[in-house]
């Protein structure tokens, strides 16, 4: 068994922006552009960025919900970038995703119980158990057999959040991808969410892609991070590193920009960017953060610098370094 | 009465007829707001939060009682009827809502909009009235702004929308601004820039804001005071310091503690979590409405909702076993 359990390798997906009658020029947008990077088995591995910056579109991609335009996924030694939905099927068991939105990912004429039966029935080849594996998912996120025959409009955001984590570890995967899964929750239930999640991990020996924009919560949920930036990663490193020295312009403005629930912070000096983040339509030449950097030199408008490890295992994209 | 109090809520209640029956929203819910002061309300869905705001600037629904007093200058807001209360969203008091894309509308110009506002409230004809919006969005530090009037909404990016729900809101010269999570819905960077320049107006204007929130986080930097709720009533209000340094309401203590503070929460223990989840407004538990809830709660707690009392100088707590002194 490899160290690696994912890797993506020159990724790219475009899609088509604006094609009309008079303009016959293709425009696309690059949601994700060239983007590689390997989550290693066990880790937790944190994605931030703001919107547009294909964070969610990346995730979409690596379980193959929407297909890559370019490049490569291999998830345990297989490159699942181009198999076919037949060839796919019998290894989506391995990984699933979890939505931020619960109520609108979960289908509102269902009961929790027939949810749940769902990827049994689909994914698994065996089910005969059906109603002892839903028991026992419920049970793993706090919920009990009264649930079963509930509807989704019946139970409060936290606890359709815990009937989709449910789903997604009935097939007892390996990698779970997470979209952003408290952002849509009150903050005291945001705290039981979290440490279910860090719970699930622990029991299962699971492996998760983070998606949020709180940096406080991948902060302490991350093992690894990547900052991306209109579809680019800036900076890829260990947490606790990146929190104290980070080294990309982006990363260190996006960081300054976190309101911190604490005294002491208030008299620091915020990096304040200017402007605001390009339409993915317009992507700037040479970096793409030049126009809002604060070091942007005559290198940057003409050459767009290469993600490159400047230390142990921290990797930048920037012509400072 | 202190005359310092540019707002003063006394004793305010809502409720809301519904047809499966009255819904309390507020209850008995008292504030006092200076000048140039910038309070902040924290609570999760249902704390009535923005019922507060909507009372304040009397844009609550048709199905909804209300009781006590609003005063604002010392007059009663809530003795004024509909035409009164007009005049004064016009002069006094404006109001900037979370989403900007659903409060501006998409079949207009920006300039169109703003003339509108212009000619309501300020008597203001087409060209003083351009003048007048083109001042009030540089005083929002808009770039450009000739060719934003010229806009559709959908033209803007959501901070330049907030900006420019911002730049209307100041163009009455209110005293006081009600801002409702105005930056939940745009990003971390734009977010930074849009508190900056609420701020800047806070100073330059010595104009009051009330932020209503849930970003602790928000509160800790911008706010002078906070008022902390919980289903519908006030668990604690006081200074920032104070409540940060010393938070007494066990909701308090628990609120702060569950959110990870970079540099502070350690990583390798679990989140402080509070157990089981927000109350059902219809069906509200019996005495003080964050019993179920509380690791604390003695026997009182389930037949009594506490008062809320003055422990230290400006330092409120609703909790039966916070009493004065107690710190």
């Amino acid at each position: 068994m490899s160290e690696e359990i994912l890797e993506i390798k020159n990724l790219k997906k475009y899609f088509i922006a604006s094609k009309t009658f008079l303009i016959k020029k293709t425009e696309y947008i690059k949601a994700v552009d060239d983007v590689s990077l390997s989550i290693k088995r066990g880790e937790t591995f944190g994605l931030v960025g703001e919107s547009g910056s294909g964070k969610t579109t990346l995730a979409q991609v690596v379980v193959r919900l929407i297909e890559p335009t370019e490049g490569r996924i291999i998830f345990e030694n297989r490159d699942i970038s181009k198999m076919a939905e037949n060839k796919l099927r019998p290894l989506r068991k391995d990984f699933q995703i979890i939505f931020q939105n619960p109520i609108s990912s979960l289908d509102p004429r269902m009961t929790v119980g027939a949810i749940l039966s769902e990827p049994i029935k689909t994914l698994l080849s065996n089910s005969e158990n059906t109603r002892e594996s839903v028991l026992e998912a419920l049970d793993n996120v706090g919920l009990n057999e009264s649930f079963v025959n509930r509807y989704p409009h019946e139970l409060s955001g936290g606890q359709n959040q815990r009937v989709s984590i449910a789903r997604s570890i009935i097939t007892r995967p390996k990698f779970l991808v997470l979209d952003e899964p408290t952002s849509a929750l009150d903050v005291s239930i945001q705290a039981q969410i979290i440490n279910l999640l860090r719970r699930l991990k622990r029991t299962f020996g699971l492996t998760y892609l983070f998606i949020t924009h709180d940096l406080g919560i991948v902060n302490y949920m991350a093992d690894r991070i990547a900052v991306m930036y209109l579809g680019k990663i800036m900076e890829i490193g260990n947490t606790v590193q990146m929190f104290s020295q980070p080294l990309h312009p982006y990363t260190q403005a996006l960081l300054s920009s976190v309101p911190v629930p604490d005294l002491d912070s208030r008299a620091r000096d915020k990096i304040i960017l200017k402007g605001e983040i390009p339409s993915p339509r317009h992507i700037p030449s040479g970096c793409r953060f030049r126009n809002r950097c604060r070091f942007a030199m005559k290198i940057c408008e003409e050459k767009e610098p290469e993600l490159k490890e400047i230390k142990n295992g921290t990797f930048v994209a920037c012509h400072l370094y | 009465m202190n005359t310092d109090h540019l707002l003063s809520i006394r004793d305010l209640s809502v409720r809301y007829l519904t047809p499966s029956g009255p819904l309390t929203a507020l209850n008995h819910v008292t504030l006092d707001l200076n000048k140039s002061e910038i309070v902040g309300i924290v609570g999760e869905s249902g704390s009535g939060k923005s019922t507060l705001a909507y009372a304040t600037i009397g844009l609550l629904p048709s199905n909804s009682k209300t009781e006590g007093t609003i005063l604002l200058d010392g007059e009663n807001l809530l003795e004024k009827n509909e035409r009164e209360m007009q005049k004064v969203r016009g002069s006094k008091i404006s109001m900037v809502f979370q989403d900007p894309m659903t409060s501006l509308n998409p079949l207009f110009k920006i300039k169109d909009q703003f003339l509108k506002v212009l000619s309501t409230h300020k008597g203001m004809k087409r060209e003083e009235g351009i003048r007048y919006a083109i001042k009030k969005l540089e005083e929002v530090e808009m770039p450009d702004p000739e060719e934003v009037l010229l806009s559709f909404p959908f033209e803007l990016s959501g901070g330049m929308q907030q900006r420019v729900m911002i730049a209307m809101a100041l163009s009455s010269d209110p005293e006081l601004i009600i801002a409702d999570e105005p930056t939940t819905a745009v990003d971390a960077t734009i977010q930074s820039q849009i508190l900056r320049l609420l701020k800047k107006i806070n100073l330059d204007r010595k104009l009051s804001i009330m932020l209503i929130t849930h970003n602790l986080g928000i509160v800790a930097e911008l706010c002078d005071t906070v008022i902390i709720m919980y289903a519908g009533n006030v668990v604690e209000r006081g200074p920032v310091e104070r409540i940060f340094k010393n938070p007494l309401h066990p909701y308090t203590i628990a609120l702060l503690q569950s959110v990870p503070v970079i540099g502070k929460t350690n990583r390798d223990q679990d989140l402080y979590a509070i157990g089981g989840s927000v109350p059902d407004m219809m069906h509200l538990p019996k005495g003080c409405p964050f019993n179920p809830r509380c690791s604390k709660a003695i026997e009182k707690c389930r037949t009594a909702n506490p008062q809320l009392i003055e422990v230290e100088k400006d330092h409120y707590v609703s909790c039966h076993l916070i009493t004065r002194g107690s710190r």
